[in-house]
């Protein structure tokens, strides 16, 4: 069973993202601390899949990407309701687009968006869940 | 050399996309046994210095279509339609209402 780790401040939203993902017999581990985040992407080498809130108090999405990318590769999600958090006039935007963006397994989903798309970007980063989807 | 997976289909269709600084936040792409569907809208991130234009479309699907183990790729785009084999903006009230 793939294994996803979701990283929002919003609880509900992480209850949401995992009740979701459940169905399609994802594994999930969520938490609403970057930094505990951060841990369990350095600890559990069996994460598939990331999903990323951008506006975190105390650390961003960036934050957390640009770190736990030093130390390994897995795909990425970001879940944002902010689009305009992705602007070339940005430097941060512009370094992380051109130099990690660029190996192809980071993805963007705008809020509010239906399950349907965000199936689809799960899938097309890793695939389906296999064991233990429904249609519930 | 080993076939292309759809993942890995999939992953050389976004680094196409991000080399052209397309929002990706408003396009989705799925492959299946090398059959690309492709639907959204098909627009640069804001603070781009160039609006996509007719050329760049073209180039990106044509790199698209020459990817190992791409059979066939199926657009649905909001902004952007093919005609005569050449792309050319579509005005939809849809992606103007996203746009800004």
């Amino acid at each position: 069973m793939k294994k996803i780790l979701s990283i929002d401040d919003e609880p509900a939203v992480l209850k949401c993202l995992a009740d979701a993902l459940k169905t399609r017999g994802y594994e999930i581990v969520v938490t609403d601390d970057p930094e505990e985040g951060l841990r369990i992407l350095k600890e559990d080498n069996d994460i598939s899949l990331l999903t990323l809130d951008v506006k975190m108090p105390g650390k961003s999405g960036f934050d957390v990407y640009r770190e736990f990318r030093k130390f390994r590769e897995v795909p990425v999600l970001f879940v944002t309701g902010y689009p305009k958090s992705f602007t070339a006039t940005s430097e941060t935007i512009s370094e992380m687009w051109r130099n990690q963006f660029v190996d192809g397994v980071t993805d963007i989903i705008y809020k509010p968006f239906d399950l349907e798309t965000f199936f689809d970007k799960v899938e097309s980063l890793i695939g389906g869940g296999g064991e233990g989807a429904s249609d519930a | 050399m080993n076939t292309p997976t759809d993942l890995d289909i999939n992953r050389s269709i976004r680094r196409i996309m991000v080399k052209h600084w397309i929002d990706l936040g408003r396009i989705a792409v799925r492959s299946s046994r090398g059959m690309v569907t492709i639907h959204g809208i098909l627009r640069r991130i804001p603070g781009t210095e160039q609006e996509l234009t007719t050329p760049i479309v073209e180039r990106i699907f044509y790199d698209i279509g020459r990817l190992p183990g791409v059979k066939n790729v199926r657009t649905r785009l909001d902004n952007w339609g093919k005609e005569g084999g050449r792309w050319h903006p579509v005005d939809g009230s849809r992606a103007a209402l996203l746009i800004d």
